[in-house]
């Protein structure tokens, strides 16, 4: 196998006396899709602001191509090419689409906004994931869907030149069609090379979409499987807890 | 900026000429776009002319328009900052007691009755400056200490008011000698006041920056949203702080003007306005809740108040009932604006 795109090891995280993260080893491959899943509580949306630069972790080690980084901050992880698309998407609702995904990253020309670039550089990011659900690129976002707005946040981190995207339950408030849109368009994301992460609870989408299965349990990884090669059952004994360590943090 | 340009990755084939004609009809599109409500607005304005100029013959004059629009003028320039103010989900209290304050000290850095030193230019730049740290005053301590900004410049309204009373003493009313000073404001110029040139240039900048500038887009995104603007790297304090900038320099001109409309000034100078200038901001259809709105609607809620005002007196309706007339008025116009989005409108924020 390659070279991992992403590689946590034994990374740690407390809060005051509460150890959330105790020493997690994960990884993420480029053009593959991998699921984070867990109960509540795991520490899944802990792991997921240590490598958005949120919440930086306390102690392991995070390399990110091959090299040892730092993760401080959410704008230096972004430098980096790691993105989060946060279950409320942080899109603002009185722009339009090409607004939204060029966002505190608008080009200028002489100075001012060069809205026909920003426009045909959103267009082509769009089209790269074959997008054919948006009408228009001057669309409001309150005037989208669900997934639509899923799709728009998603193409922002095409558009930001994401090496890694984390998608943070990105079916959680859509209908069965949107569901289906969202994970092609997931789908498509690793196809065009880049490493994906979801964090997902709906195990029937995890399984669709993903290459890989991580399981946490209360601050631990307690399994790393190839979707190929599980079944729902398993993953689910390893996310209540009632299968334990196995094959992983040997 | 070129690194942020997407780098398709896959196998992708953009028709580029598609591409350019979807960024012209953009265009075409954008300006027309949100037309619907200055539309309606100037719907209104066109039946109050009618109605006034029908009532009274004087109404629809050149002399009398030219009086509306020097009248306006100054709720005009504080309008533009009020709704830079108002576009990112914040108030400014503080215009009345800016304008006292720069008023004041303009009036005794220039030749006037209570003699004194003419400064020269420093009678201007002096009460901007004020003006600017005034507002500064308001955007810091409104981002940083984290008080509402209705509290803060509440707060620096009656502190400029107490600056102008000092300024002021208790000497007699100061008045320009200067008549060049006295007379700029309404004298004609290409068939308008001077002072009307003025606010229709600042309308014009302050519409260009809000459409064409980051600053313009980030107003827009921190009304919307400021938690969502700081994830995506505005410089959210940075865009408050210039915002309360820019309205403080804007009631220090207004300070500034409204005494050499006057002939002179006392501390009493800047009353009425800022209850002249937020229902016009309201009424031109920026939102109270951010995120929504234009310089170019003041101008046109401006442009009607004004027209209201002027048409009551010419129509001989009493100063008594004028006044609770222009409320109700007011009232009605207001619910009238709100009334599409009467479902989702947060006033307090």
């Amino acid at each position: 196998m390659a070279e991992p795109l992403i590689r946590l090891q034994q990374v740690t995280k407390s809060f005051g006396p509460v150890d959330v993260l105790k020493g997690v080893d994960f990884e993420a491959y480029a053009g593959k899709v991998t699921a984070l899943v867990g109960d509540n509580g795991a520490g899944k949306s802990t792991l997921i602001k240590g490598l958005s630069g949120v919440q930086p972790y306390d102690g392991g080690v995070v390399s990110f191509e091959g090299r040892e980084v730092h993760l401080t901050n959410p704008r230096q992880a972004s430098s980096l090419g790691i993105e989060v698309v946060y279950q409320d998407l942080a899109l603002c609702e009185n722009l339009d689409i090409v607004q939204n995904m060029f966002l505190g990253r608008e080009e200028l020309k002489q100075g001012t906004l060069d809205e026909a670039a920003m426009e045909f550089s959103a267009i082509k990011a769009l089209q790269s994931l074959s997008v054919r659900t948006v009408k228009s690129v001057r669309q409001k976002v309150s005037s989208l869907s669900g997934g639509q707005r899923q799709t728009v946040a998603i193409g922002r981190t095409v558009l930001r030149n994401a090496k890694l995207v984390i998608l943070d339950e990105p079916t959680a408030a859509l209908g069965v069609a949107q569901t289906e849109q969202v994970l092609n368009l997931v789908r498509r994301l690793a196809d065009n090379g880049l490493g994906v992460i979801i964090i997902s609870h709906n195990l029937a989408d995890v399984f669709q979409v993903c290459d890989y299965i991580s399981v946490l349990y209360l601050g631990n990884m307690v399994a790393r499987l190839e979707t190929v090669k599980t079944t729902r059952d398993e993953v689910v004994a390893y996310i209540t807890g009632t299968k334990v360590l196995e094959g992983v943090n040997e | 900026m070129t690194n942020t340009l997407a780098k398709p990755t896959g196998n992708v084939s953009v028709d580029t000429s598609e591409l350019s004609s979807a960024g012209l009809t953009r265009t075409r599109r954008n300006i027309l776009s949100g037309i619907g409500e200055p539309v309606a607005l100037l719907g209104a304005l066109v039946v109050l002319i009618a109605i006034f100029s029908a009532l009274n013959p004087r109404f629809a004059t050149i002399t009398n328009l030219q009086n509306v629009l020097n009248q306006a003028s100054l709720p005009i320039i504080i309008g533009v900052g009020a709704t830079l103010v108002i576009l990112i989900g914040s108030i400014d209290l503080s215009v009345e007691g800016v304008m006292a304050a720069s008023g004041v000290a303009f009036v005794l850095m220039s030749a006037n009755t209570r003699g004194g030193q003419d400064m020269g230019i420093w009678a201007f730049i002096v009460p901007l400056a004020l003006g600017i740290v005034l507002g500064a005053a308001n955007g810091l301590i409104y981002t940083l200490l984290k008080v509402p900004s209705f509290i803060v410049t509440l707060g620096m309204w009656f502190i400029g008011f107490g600056i102008a009373t000092i300024l002021y003493g208790t000497d007699a009313y100061p008045e320009l000698t200067n008549e060049t000073l006295t007379q700029w404001a309404a004298k004609i110029e290409l068939g308008l006041p001077n002072v009307f040139w003025l606010a229709a240039a600042l309308v014009i900048v302050a519409a260009l920056v809000l459409r064409y500038t980051r600053f313009g887009r980030a107003a827009l995104a921190i009304g919307n949203n400021e938690d969502i603007a700081r994830a995506n790297g505005m410089p959210v304090r940075k865009h408050k702080v210039t915002t309360f900038i820019i309205a403080g320099a804007l009631s220090g001109l207004a300070g500034i003007l409204a005494t050499m409309q006057m002939g002179g000034t006392s501390n009493h100078i800047g009353e009425g306005y800022l209850f002249l200038t937020l229902p016009a901001v309201v009424i031109g259809g920026t939102a109270l809740s951010g995120g929504k709105g234009g310089v170019l609607r003041t101008f046109l809620g401006v442009i009607l108040l004004t027209v209201l005002n002027n048409g009551l007196v010419l129509a001989g309706v009493s100063p008594n009932f004028q006044s609770a007339l222009s409320g109700a008025i007011l009232v009605v116009a207001i619910v009238a604006a709100a009334w599409s989005q009467r479902g989702r409108l947060r006033i307090a924020k």
